[in-house]
């Protein structure tokens, strides 16, 4: 009896997926450097239910890494304008081979850390819920997560000319959970996303009229 | 007298090697944090290559150790 229950909740869920996956379509890049996937294949989270189904998959829009990798890039040329001057030029050559070498230690760890703080900003939609996951720096991670039917309000927010030329902005969502505010900074394609999470929002809501709450 | 005799024998290139072996030790123990951490995040949220990022911060650690073990001996 238990089993045919179970078999008929997945039924139905299974039934709301294929009809959010009807209204979402397939749109972004589903790669590792991705900023915008729908239904990304092999992502998965922590805290996910069995049944809970990936929708969307943001992260920052990748022009905000170019400050960053600007002065990366600075950094690496500058041994070689360190030679002209001391108490670098006064050192010996072994000293000279080890302080460089340490230098690009310090760039490559500097760009990972840069990166990292990019890649690992994820901010996730489920059909269930959503998933904030803020890494600020290499001490600090948090994972906030809300559910769909806890939303309240959407806004969106593109401003300056940088994001209106690569489309990219802001996605503030207000919630009735311990977090009362989800800021999904920076995203690809803000409208479509906002657009995505009210269909949610609405799904949800004929969900609960008929009596289809997971 | 004999301290005196250490003081008067300390050169600034000693200086300088011990500071670095001090600077490069402590980046190497931050190298294995932002290792550590990788490895965190990839667990609470798991992508299709990631393992691309915990080979970068493999790299990185042992780079560390590398420029580490290179400053203590060759200096």
């Amino acid at each position: 009896m238990a089993e045919i229950f179970k078999a008929k909740v997945q039924e139905k869920v299974n039934r709301s997926i294929e009809a959010i996956r009807g209204m979402v379509g397939k749109v972004g890049r589903d790669n590792l450097l991705t900023s915008f996937a729908s239904f990304p294949n092999k992502v998965f989270f922590e805290t996910q239910n069995d049944a809970e189904q990936v929708i969307l998959f943001l992260r920052q829009h990748p022009i905000v890494n170019l400050k960053w990798m600007l002065i990366a890039a600075l950094m690496l040329v500058l041994p070689s304008v360190f030679i002209f001057f001391p108490p670098y030029a006064l050192l010996p050559a072994n000293y000279q081979f080890v302080v460089s070498m340490g230098w690009y230690m310090f760039v490559f760890g500097y760009t990972l850390a840069k990166f990292m703080g990019w890649f690992f900003n994820i901010y996730i939609l489920t059909d269930e819920r959503v998933v904030d996951v803020d890494f600020a720096n290499i001490f600090f991670r948090k994972i906030s997560t809300a559910k769909i039917d806890e939303i309240q309000d959407v806004n969106i927010q593109s401003s300056g000319a940088l994001e209106t030329f690569f489309g990219y902005g802001s996605v503030f969502i207000q919630t009735a959970a311990e977090v009362s505010q989800f800021e999904f900074l920076a995203v690809p394609n803000p409208d479509k996303v906002g657009k995505i999470i009210n269909q949610l929002i609405d799904l949800e809501e004929q969900e609960k009229l008929e009596g289809r709450v997971k | 007298m004999d301290l005196l005799g250490l003081v008067g024998s300390i050169t600034m290139l000693n200086v300088i090697k011990f500071l670095l072996v001090v600077l490069l030790s402590v980046y190497s123990l931050f190298a294995m944090l932002m290792m550590r951490q990788i490895v965190a995040m990839t667990k609470a949220v798991a992508m299709r290559d990631d393992f691309v990022i915990r080979l970068l911060g493999t790299i990185n650690f042992v780079f560390a150790l590398m420029v580490l073990i290179l400053a203590i001996f060759i200096l």
